[in-house]
C-alpha cells in the first residue's frame, strides 16, 4: 500500500525535550566584573579573564547565583547544597580559552516542573531535568561587515556573558506543547527580572532534541537535536517540520540517524549541520581554577524571600478578588509589567473589569502600534483612572474618552485638560441636543417617511446624524432616548 | 628559589596571602614568618615516611639523610616512623590529573588572538593545528596528548576519576602521618641531580625522578628543600621538609636551625 507524504501523524508519537539558554540580565559578566551591555563596540567590554589571557583565574558572579537559585525556586526545582563547575572543552575561534565553563555533574538546581495548558487540554505538568550556570562565547563577525571584506573577527563582548540552560526532561508530545513550555519559561524569567527576554538579541534561545516513536511503543526513537532556534515562531515550525521530516523517513523505509540539525527560517526545514561521528568529545571535568558552590540554606531561603508573586499566583488571585474572567486574568499577567500597571490602574480607580478592558484594549493597542513597551507608556495608570473617572461621572462619552486616550499619548497632558481645552464635555442637555434633532428630522424628511412606514433599520441613520451634527458629544443615551420619543410623537405624518 | 632561609621567609611573606582574583586562594591571615625563625627545635617531632627510605636509594643520598638525622637529634629533636602507603601511586596520578589540566589549560594557544601563529596556514582549521604543532615542543605535546586521552569519553572514568579518588587517599596519608608528627623529613630525589638533558631520552624515568615531591603537591599541603650534602661526584643532594596545611611556620623554623647547624648552603657544586 502506497503511503502518500505528510500523512500518518495519528501512527507516531513526536517526543520532545528542549535545552534552553537565557541570558543573565546581570550587570557584570559571570567570571569577571567587565560590563554585559549590548551592542557596544567590538572587544570594547573585555579583559584578561573573558579574553581568556594565560594566567587569569575566573572569580564567581555571587549575582549570577542568586539569579540561579531564583530561576531554580520558580521551577520548583531542589536546590543544591553543593554544585560544581566544569570544562567543557572544544576548539573554536569564539572560545578564547579553549573550553567554556560550565555545570555538568552536580548542577545548582534539579528535579523542578512546569505546569502548561494548552486551551481544550487539561494542565500537563513538564519535568526540568536540571539547570545550570555557564559562560557564553563570543561572536564571530564576516565580511559582509566594513573593514572586513578579507576574512573574519571575533567579538569577545559576549564572552563570559552569564547564561542559565534549563533542560526539561523529554515529556513534551507535540510542537504546540514546546512552544506553551517555552513561553511558560519566558514569562517566568522575565517575570522575575533574570532575562530581558530580547530573543532577537538572543537572550532566550532553545535546542530542541525531538524523535517519534509508533504511538505503541514506549521506546524513544533515535533522537535529532535542532540547535540554537530563537522565536516561538521558529520553534514551532522548526519542531513540526523535523517530526514530519522522520515520519515520512520511517515510513519510507529510512532510519533517522542522531545528528545535529539547523532550522533555516527561509525555508522552514532543518538541515543536517553534523553527524554523530562529527560530534564533539568535550573531555568534560571539574574546573580546577573554581572551588566547589557552597550554598547554605539561608541563602536559598533569602532568595525566596526576594521572590515576587509568581505569574500562575498573581492569575489566581486577579480571578478570585478582583472577579476577573479567566480569559483576563490571563491575559493580563503576561508580563509583571502589565501586571503593575493594572493593578496600580485598579488602586486608583476601583472598577477592576472597567480597567481591564482598557488595559487589554487601547493601552496594549497603544504599545502595539508604537512599539513600545509597557515601562516606557506614555500614560500612567493614575492617569488612565482619572479618564475612566471622566467616563463615570458622564463628563464624556466612552467614544470621546477613546480620542481624548490619544491625545494624552501624543502630549501627555492630563485628561481633563484635554477634555477642557478641546471642548469635548459631553452635551446631557435635553433642550439643546432636542434642537439638533429637530433639525435632522426637517432635514431628512424622506427618511422620516421610511422610519415611520416600519423601517426601523434607519434609527441607526438618525443616531448618527445627531451625533455628527454634536461633534461627537451628546451623550449618546439621551438622543437614543429623545429620538426615540420625538419620531413616535408624530405618527401619520402631515396628513 | 632563594639563597638561605632567611630570604625564603622574606620572599614566602611577600607573595603568601589572600588574592581576591584567584578563587582557590584562602582568605586567611599572613604570620610573620621571618619572626618564626629560631635555633631551638628541642622537642620538634620529625616523621620519617618509610615509603621514602627504600632499598633502591642512591648510597650517597642515604648517607646525607643519615647524617641530617643525627644533626636534627644533636638539636633536640625526636624521631618517629610514619607511613605514606600510597606513595607508589603518586607518579601516577600526578601524571594523569597534571596532564589532563594542562591539555585544557593550553588550548588558548590556538594562535587566534596570542601565541605562535603559523605562517602556512590556509583556514581556521589549519590555523590551530600547525600554530600548535609548531608552538609546542615535545614534551608539552606528549603531556597533551596524555591528558587528553585521560580525559576522552570511555576513559575519563578509568584514569581522570580514578586519579582523583587516589589523590584522595593521598592526601588522607598525609593527615594520618600528621597526627603523629610535627614535620616530615625525607630525601628530595632518590638518586643526586642528574645533568642537564640527561634523562630527557627517557620521560619515564625522568617523571620517576619526582617521586618524593610529587605526593606534597597531591596532598596540597606545604613543603620546601635545602642543601644537605653532595655526592662523592660533587653533585647536589637536597633534604625535604614537609610540613601539615599552613604550616610554613613550622618547617622554616625546622630549615633554619638545620641551616644555622651546617655548611652545605655555603657550598656550590661543581658544573
Ligand atoms: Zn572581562
Amino acid at each position: 500500500m502506497a503511503h502518500q507524504k505528510g500523512g500518518d501523524l495519528m501512527r507516531f508519537q513526536p517526543v520532545i525535550g528542549l535545552e534552553v539558554h537565557v541570558q543573565l540580565k546581570t550587570d557584570t559578566k559571570i567570571f569577571c566584573g567587565c560590563s554585559t551591555r549590548f551592542g557596544a563596540e567590538p572587544n570594547s567590554q573585555t579583559c584578561p579573564v573573558c579574553l581568556g589571557l594565560p594566567g587569569a583565574l575566573p572569580v564567581l558572579n555571587r549575582k549570577v547565583v542568586e539569579f540561579a537559585i531564583k530561576a531554580g525556586l520558580a521551577t520548583n526545582c531542589s536546590i543544591a547544597g553543593r554544585s560544581i563547575f566544569a570544562r567543557k572543552n572544544y576548539f573554536y575561534p569564539d572560545l578564547p580559552k579553549g573550553y567554556q565553563i560550565s555545570q555538568f555533574e552536580e548542577p545548582i538546581c534539579q528535579r523542578g516542573w512546569l505546569d502548561i495548558h494548552l486551551e481544550g487540554h487539561e494542565p500537563k505538568r513538564i519535568g526540568i531535568t536540571r539547570i545550570h550556570m555557564e559562560e557564553d562565547a563570543g561572536k564571530l563577525v564576516h565580511s559582509d561587515t566594513p573593514g572586513l571584506e578579507d576574512g573574519s573577527g571575533v567579538d569577545l563582548n559576549r564572552a563570559c556573558t552569564p547564561l542559565l540552560e534549563v533542560v526539561s526532561e523529554p515529556d513534551l508530545r507535540s510542537a504546540d506543547e514546546a512552544v506553551a513550555y517555552l513561553k511558560k519559561l519566558y514569562q517566568i524569567v522575565t517575570w522575575l527580572g533574570l532575562c530581558d527576554g530580547n530573543m532577537e538579541e538572543g537572550s532566550f534561545r532553545c535546542d530542541a532534541n525531538v524523535s517519534v516513536m509508533p504511538v505503541d511503543s514506549d521506546t524513544f526513537g533515535t533522537r535529532a537535536e535542532i540547535k540554537n532556534v530563537n522565536s516561538f515562531k521558529f520553534v514551532k515550525q522548526a519542531i513540526e517540520h523535523e517530526i514530519q521530516r522522520q515520519i515520512d523517513l520511517i515510513e519510507d523505509g529510512g532510519t533517522v540517524v542522531q545528528e545535529t540539525r539547523l532550522f533555516d527560517p527561509t525555508t522552514g526545514k532543518t538541515r543536517s549541520m553534523r553527524g554523530k561521528e562529527e560530534a564533539h568529545d568535550y573531555r568534560y571535568f571539574p574546573d580546577p581554577d573554581l572551588v566547589p558552590l557552597v550554598i547554605d540554606t539561608a541563602w536559598v531561603e533569602r532568595a525566596r524571600s526576594e521572590l515576587p508573586e509568581l505569574p500562575e499566583a498573581r492569575q489566581k488571585r486577579f480571578m478570585a478578588e478582583l472577579g476577573l474572567p479567566g480569559y483576563d486574568a490571563e491575559v493580563l499577567t503576561a508580563s509583571r509589567g502589565i501586571a503593575d500597571y493594572f493593578e496600580t490602574g485598579v488602586t486608583a480607580h476601583g472598577n477592576p473589569k472597567a480597567v481591564a478592558n482598557w488595559v487589554m484594549g487601547e493601552v496594549t493597542r497603544g504599545l502595539n502600534d508604537n512599539g513600545c513597551a509597557i515601562d516606557d507608556c506614555p500614560i500612567a495608570p493614575a492617569q488612565l483612572a482619572e479618564l475612566l473617572g471622566l467616563i463615570d461621572a458622564g463628563t464624556i462619552s466612552g467614544k470621546i474618552a477613546k480620542t481624548v486616550f490619544d491625545e494624552m499619548w501624543k502630549s501627555g497632558k492630563a485628561p481633563r485638560a484635554i477634555v477642557e481645552e478641546q471642548g469635548l464635555v459631553q452635551v446631557s442637555d435635553t433642550a439643546a441636543i432636542e434642537a439638533i434633532i429637530a433639525e435632522i428630522i426637517a432635514a431628512n424628511p424622506g427618511q422620516v417617511e421610511e422610519y415611520r412606514g416600519g423601517k426601523e433599520k434607519v434609527f441607526g441613520f438618525f443616531v448618527g446624524q445627531v451625533m455628527k451634527a454634536s461633534r461627537g458629544k451628546a451623550n449618546p443615551a439621551v438622543v437614543n432616548d429623545l429620538l426615540l420619543a420625538t419620531l413616535k410623537q408624530h405618527p401619520g405624518g402631515t396628513t | 628559589m632563594t639563597r638561605d632561609v632567611t630570604d625564603c621567609a622574606i620572599m614566602l611573606g611577600a607573595v603568601a596571602g589572600h588574592d581576591r582574583r584567584d578563587s582557590t586562594s584562602i582568605d586567611i591571615p599572613v604570620p610573620d614568618y621571618r619572626a618564626a625563625l629560631a635555633t631551638d627545635i628541642s622537642g620538634l617531632k620529625i616523621g620519617l615516611p618509610k615509603e621514602y627510605f627504600i632499598a633502591g636509594l642512591d648510597p650517597d643520598v642515604q648517607t646525607s639523610m643519615d647524617e641530617a638525622i643525627a644533626t636534627y637529634r644533636r638539636l633536640g629533636a625526636e624521631f618517629v616512623d610514619v607511613s605514606l602507603p600510597h606513595t607508589d601511586c603518586a607518579v601516577a596520578t600526578y601524571y594523569l590529573i597534571a596532564t589532563a589540566e594542562a591539555s585544557s589549560n593550553l588550548a588558548r594557544y590556538d594562535g587566534v588572538r596570542f601565541g605562535h601563529r603559523s605562517a602556512a596556514a590556509e583556514g581556521l582549521i589549519t590555523m590551530m593545528t600547525q600554530s600548535r604543532s609548531e608552538g609546542f615542543g615535545p614534551e608539552v605535546k606528549r603531556r597533551i596528548m596524555l591528558g587528553t586521552y585521560a580525559l576522552s569519553s570511555g576513559y575519563y572514568d578509568a584514569y581522570y576519576v580514578k586519579a582523583q579518588k587516589v589523590r584522595t587517599l593521598i592526601m588522607k596519608d598525609f593527615t594520618e602521618a600528621f597526627g603523629n608528627a610535627d614535620v616530615l623529613l625525607t630525601p628530595v630525589a632518590p638518586t643526586p641531580a642528574f645533568a642537564l638533558g640527561e634523562k630527557t631520552g627517557d620521560p619515564l624515568q625522568m617523571y620517576l625522578s619526582d617521586i618524593f615531591t610529587i605526593p606534597v603537591n597531591l596532598a596540597g599541603t606545604c613543603a620546601m628543600s635545602l642543601p644537605a650534602g653532595f655526592s662523592a661526584a660533587g653533585l647536589p643532594i637536597g633534604m625535604q621538609l614537609i610540613g601539615k596545611p599552613f604550616g610554613e611556620e613550622t618547617i622554616l623554623r625546622a630549615a633554619y636551625a638545620f641551616e644555622q647547624a651546617t655548611e652545605w648552603h655555603t657550598r656550590k657544586a661543581v658544573i
